[in-house]
């Protein structure tokens, strides 16, 4: 019965060097799954959208300003103050040549007089383009 | 004793071999990695876009020709970028590719063909690299 049961000790100590390595071979096994994961980097990226907001949208005045047969300069009104500041751009067009100029905003708006680079002849209808770039 | 266990063993040997066989499949793998990085932005801090208008009289109209971008870091530089300009529904009127600088503070985006001012209502920055 004593030789039985030294039997069975010296079975569990032969036991122990293999659950061990049952366990060494688990954990080499979860390394290998953590090596089939890929090393990512990124490089940097931004992007952005944003409106391009308009200072009115409420209709503005303009009326021509002759001297002789000339148009010289055109003046703008009711420029509201959210357009202060903005460089006002004019273009006159009568059908066969144009000028411009430009001009600052007052920073509380009101109207603004567009001294055209060069005179132009009236015409019958002219057409005049402006723009309004900042504030 | 010894009978007994031979026995267990002989049977748990037979049994699990017919079940492994039973059980296994024919399988092969394509390969399979992933990962995770972050994506992050070249810099936090505010751009400021201008425009540059001029009058066309083919348009006719005023036209911008050119986007200038203020605000760049440092953090930034020599990085490829593109602009867009956009109509009220979001449709793209042109786009501007380039590199922005390697130094200071502001860049410039030129449209060829101009766009109509009267058109532009949005734009759109990415900056990669």
């Amino acid at each position: 019965m004593a030789a039985g049961d030294n039997g069975v000790t010296r079975r569990a100590d032969r036991m122990w060097p293999r659950i061990i390595g049952l366990v060494i071979i688990g954990a080499a096994s979860a390394s290998l799954g953590a090596a089939a994961s890929v090393a990512v980097s990124s490089s940097t990226l931004g992007a952005a959208r944003t409106a391009t907001p308009r200072c009115t949208v409420a209709g503005l005045t303009v009326f021509q300003n002759l001297s002789g047969a000339n148009v010289i300069s055109v003046t703008v009104g009711g420029l509201p103050a959210a357009c202060g500041t903005a460089t006002l751009q004019v273009t006159l067009n009568n059908g066969a040549a144009n000028a411009g100029g430009s001009a600052a905003v007052p920073a509380g708006g009101g109207s603004v007089v567009v001294t055209l680079g060069s005179a132009i002849a009236v015409a019958v209808a002219d057409q005049v383009d402006l723009v309004l770039v900042g504030p | 004793m010894k009978r007994v266990l031979a026995a267990i063993f002989a049977g748990l040997l037979t049994f699990g071999a017919v079940y492994g066989l039973a059980a296994s499949l024919n399988l092969t793998s394509d390969s399979l990695g992933a990962g995770t990085a972050v994506v992050a932005s070249c810099q936090a801090a505010t751009l400021n876009a201008s425009y540059t208008s001029t009058y066309s009289a083919a348009a006719p109209g005023y036209t911008v020709g050119t986007v200038t971008i203020t605000g760049l870091a440092a953090t930034c530089y020599s990085k490829a970028y593109k602009i867009t300009l956009s109509t009220a529904a979001n449709a793209s009127l042109g786009e501007a590719t380039g590199t922005t600088p390697s130094s200071g503070t502001s860049f410039s985006a030129a449209f060829a063909p101009a766009l109509s001012a009267t058109s532009i209502t949005g734009i759109n920055v990415v900056i990669s690299g």
